[in-house]
């Protein structure tokens, strides 16, 4: 068995909000102050195999985004483990440690603000693998050009900046710029969402040729089910901090078995005739500053029973390769 | 594939191909120079600082150089003159009476008179001479006193000019001398001597006070000069360093956060609750005065202007993709530091900078017209205006007014070029 490229165990991110000394007094005094924690990644255990695409589904703010930094070393995770090819990341030291930093690497979503206004596309693609001596000075112009090439992008603009491209080009800069320095595994965070639609899918088509040519793994974050069904061999659901199901993109689509993805995969838009009324799901989405008890999505999900208000389900296996988070397959 | 599928893209914008890339300076520069004020403004800063620059070659006096300063000047109204000291001689002139003659007089190298002649004859009888002193040219232009004959033998008496009531000399005028007699109730038997001073009233004029002198004799406009000079000096390097400073400090604390974050910025909350000239007067109190404690007290009450810009503006950029990505690609926190956030946080710290220059110079001011600024060996306008003040009652309003037209006219050059920059600089404003 190979060892998956990325592996979580039970990774949490929380953001703290500490006390002032002004509320830290109060609360010496008897007020009933106390420290904000937002659970923004509760306890996610994955597994990305070596040449996989990952969809990496959920709504606004269920953490899929601050999932995907801790993986690109951006955030680090507040408790568990990440693995880059079975060693954990936070032990790692020096050279390897550099090594694993450089082989994950992640686009992100705002193709404006995501490259640095006051350098030019040469710059930015090469400072990196320039820094890391990947590369020697003499040989900046034609890496820059390769990769520009690799990417789509016309290497007689490598003297430009960012603010003289269009949404699309600023996003393949991007891409050279991750992969200036040779990564195996590629985090994409929205990265087409702020694209419109013909866009997007020539990005999504460049994706899925890298993937091809370098062999990359990609974890590609999205909101969006019909690019992610287009896309990744697995999908993974995550609502409010936790992941609820994951399971191949086909048998997801075909049979959601989470209340959760079943009402999302409903709810998705479609080129389809008939007049079809859209039930959206009943609530807004809680705050993580403040989730409710048990079964994070109790409050709106339909079959709740009692035991899901206490007791929060864990992601058990239903099928090979199939997991589940929900007191429903037990019964 | 990838070539064919997705090559369309890069041609997709044919206007981009064409249109050569406009760096951002000269975006900036051509958004500034569509307000005329502004550019009026830059025009007159510029023009400040080279005199401010080239004072002492421009300057038509130096101010603090006590040999070039006359006492007797001071207090001149603007348009008058400083002169040379007047041409004066004291000639011995010597006649025998009892032969006709004449003598070349020797006169000073200054003298506005090419050669003097006296020739005398004697006036039949042995009691009186007639004399011609002819001066080449004529003395009549020469503005100067009335020529005075001194000394004549006793008894003698001329036939032109007056006598003093009492005393030994003659007025006489200068036309007068062409031809006169000299009468004796003696007889003029011996070669005598006698004294003629010439005293000019006036003369040659060295340099024109155009706007007047102080009350020890300068000439304004050089002293105003040297004191935008001082002014200018004093504002920019304070206000550099207090930029250095604030900058660094509001870049760690953003960066870094936390506790030093709070720290930094606590005590920059705790200075900016004071006001600025308060804090100012007490440090000047604490060190003393002179040049580098005006400027030590300036840089610490401005650094914490900087020091706020900057973290808000840090702030910004840090939750910015581009440097969550520097931190991906595992450059070193130096390099995210000074080659992504920092350039890109410097268009609002340009133009606190510039705002801050003119506020320096103005606080300058303030404390030197309070007394406890500049010393007086290096005056700034501040100085120049508190110099002026005491006769500004006495209707020499000059020594006080035209440095403090300078001191304005400086700050609103500085101004409005800020303001400008604020606009050119600012993003959201671009079309």
């Amino acid at each position: 068995m190979t060892t998956p490229i990325i592996k979580l165990e039970s990774v949490s991110k929380r953001f703290v909000k500490k006390l002032d000394i002004a509320e830290k007094f109060a609360r010496r005094l008897g007020a009933s102050v106390q420290e904000h924690t937002v659970h923004a990644v509760d306890s996610v255990d994955m597994e990305i195999m070596p040449g996989e695409v990952v969809g990496l589904v959920g709504e606004s703010g269920c953490g899929k985004s601050t999932l995907g930094r801790c993986v690109a070393g951006i955030h680090r995770p507040s408790d568990g483990v990440i693995r880059y090819q079975g060693e954990d990341v936070m032990k790692l030291r020096g050279k390897k440690l550099l090594e694993s930093q450089l082989n994950v690497q992640m686009i992100f979503q705002d193709p404006m603000s995501s490259l640095n206004p006051r350098l030019k596309v040469t710059d930015i693609i090469s400072e990196a693998p320039l820094f890391h001596g990947l590369i020697k000075r003499g040989e900046v112009d034609d890496y820059v050009a390769m990769t520009m090439q690799r990417v789509g992008l016309d290497p007689s603009y490598s003297q430009r900046y960012p603010h003289q491209f269009s949404g699309g080009q600023r996003q393949r800069i991007g891409i050279a710029r991750a992969l200036a320095v040779r990564p195996d595994f590629i985090v994409c965070d929205e990265a087409v969402a702020a694209l419109d639609v013909s866009i997007q899918a020539q990005v999504l088509n460049l994706f899925m040729d890298l993937r091809e040519d370098l062999g990359l793994t990609y974890l590609f974050i999205s909101h969006d089910l019909g690019v992610v069904e287009h896309l990744s061999d697995r999908v993974v659901i995550m609502y409010l901090g936790r992941v609820v199901e994951t399971a191949r993109t086909e048998e997801l689509f075909d049979s959601p078995n989470h209340p959760y993805t079943q009402a999302l995969l409903a709810e998705a838009p479609r080129l389809q005739t008939d007049r079809r009324v859209y039930a959206p799901i009943k609530g807004e989405i809680p705050s993580p500053l403040h989730p409710p008890k048990g079964c994070h999505f109790n409050p709106r999900c339909p079959h709740a029973m009692d035991r899901c208000r206490t007791e929060a389900p864990k992601l058990k296996e239903i099928a090979p390769g199939r997991a589940s988070a929900c007191h429903l397959n037990d019964g | 594939m990838s070539d064919v599928e997705t090559a369309p893209e890069s041609a997709m914008l044919p206007d981009q191909k064409v249109a050569k890339p406009v760096p951002p300076a000269v975006r900036i520069a051509r958004d500034f120079v569509e307000s005329p004020l502004a550019v009026v403004g830059l025009v007159v800063l510029l023009v400040i600082i080279l005199v401010a620059i080239f004072a002492p070659l421009i300057a038509p006096q130096n101010p603090y150089d006590l040999s070039e300063i006359r006492l007797e000047d001071s207090r001149q109204p603007p348009g008058s003159q400083r002169m040379t000291a007047p041409w004066e001689a004291d000639l011995v002139l010597s006649v025998d009476p009892r032969t006709a003659g004449r003598t070349e007089i020797d006169l000073p190298p200054e003298a506005p008179v090419d050669s003097a002649v006296l020739s005398w004859s004697a006036a039949g009888g042995a009691d009186a001479v007639t004399m011609a002193l002819i001066f080449d040219p004529p003395l009549d232009d020469f503005p100067m006193e009335p020529l005075r004959l001194d000394d004549l033998p006793r008894g003698a008496e001329l036939d032109v000019g007056e006598k003093h009531s009492f005393r030994s000399f003659w007025t006489v005028e200068p036309a007068d001398l062409e031809s006169f007699t000299l009468s004796s109730s003696r007889a003029l038997d011996q070669p005598f001597d006698f004294e003629l001073a010439i005293r000019g009233t006036e003369g040659e004029v060295l340099m024109t006070y155009l706007l007047g002198t102080d009350g020890q004799g300068r000439d304004m406009l050089s002293a105003i000069m040297y004191g935008l000079r001082t002014s200018l000096a004093v504002g920019v390097v304070s206000c550099f360093f207090a930029m250095i400073i604030g900058l660094s400090l509001g870049m760690i604390a953003a960066f870094f956060g936390g506790r030093l974050e709070n720290l930094i910025m606590r005590i920059v909350d705790l200075q900016l609750s004071f006001p600025t000239i308060l804090v100012a007067l007490m440090l000047l109190a604490i060190l003393g005065s002179g040049v580098e404690k005006v400027m030590l007290a300036l840089i610490i009450v401005q650094w914490a202007y900087f020091a706020r810009t900057a973290r808000s503006v840090a702030l910004v950029e840090r939750g910015k993709e581009y440097v969550e990505a520097a931190q991906c690609l595992a450059l070193s926190r130096t390099r995210v530091i000074f080659r992504h956030l920092l350039p890109n946080c410097l268009p609002p710290i340009i133009v606190v900078a510039t705002v801050q220059v003119a506020n320096a110079i103005a606080l300058e001011a303030t404390l030197s017209f309070l007394g406890i600024g500049l010393p007086v060996t290096e005056p700034s306008l501040g100085l120049l205006i508190s110099n002026g003040f005491e006769f500004m009652l006495s209707g020499r309003y000059w020594i006080s007014v035209y440095p403090g037209v300078a001191l304005l006219i400086t700050i609103i050059a500085i101004n409005l070029v800020g303001d400008r920059l604020r606009d050119a600089l600012n993003p959201r404003l671009l079309r």
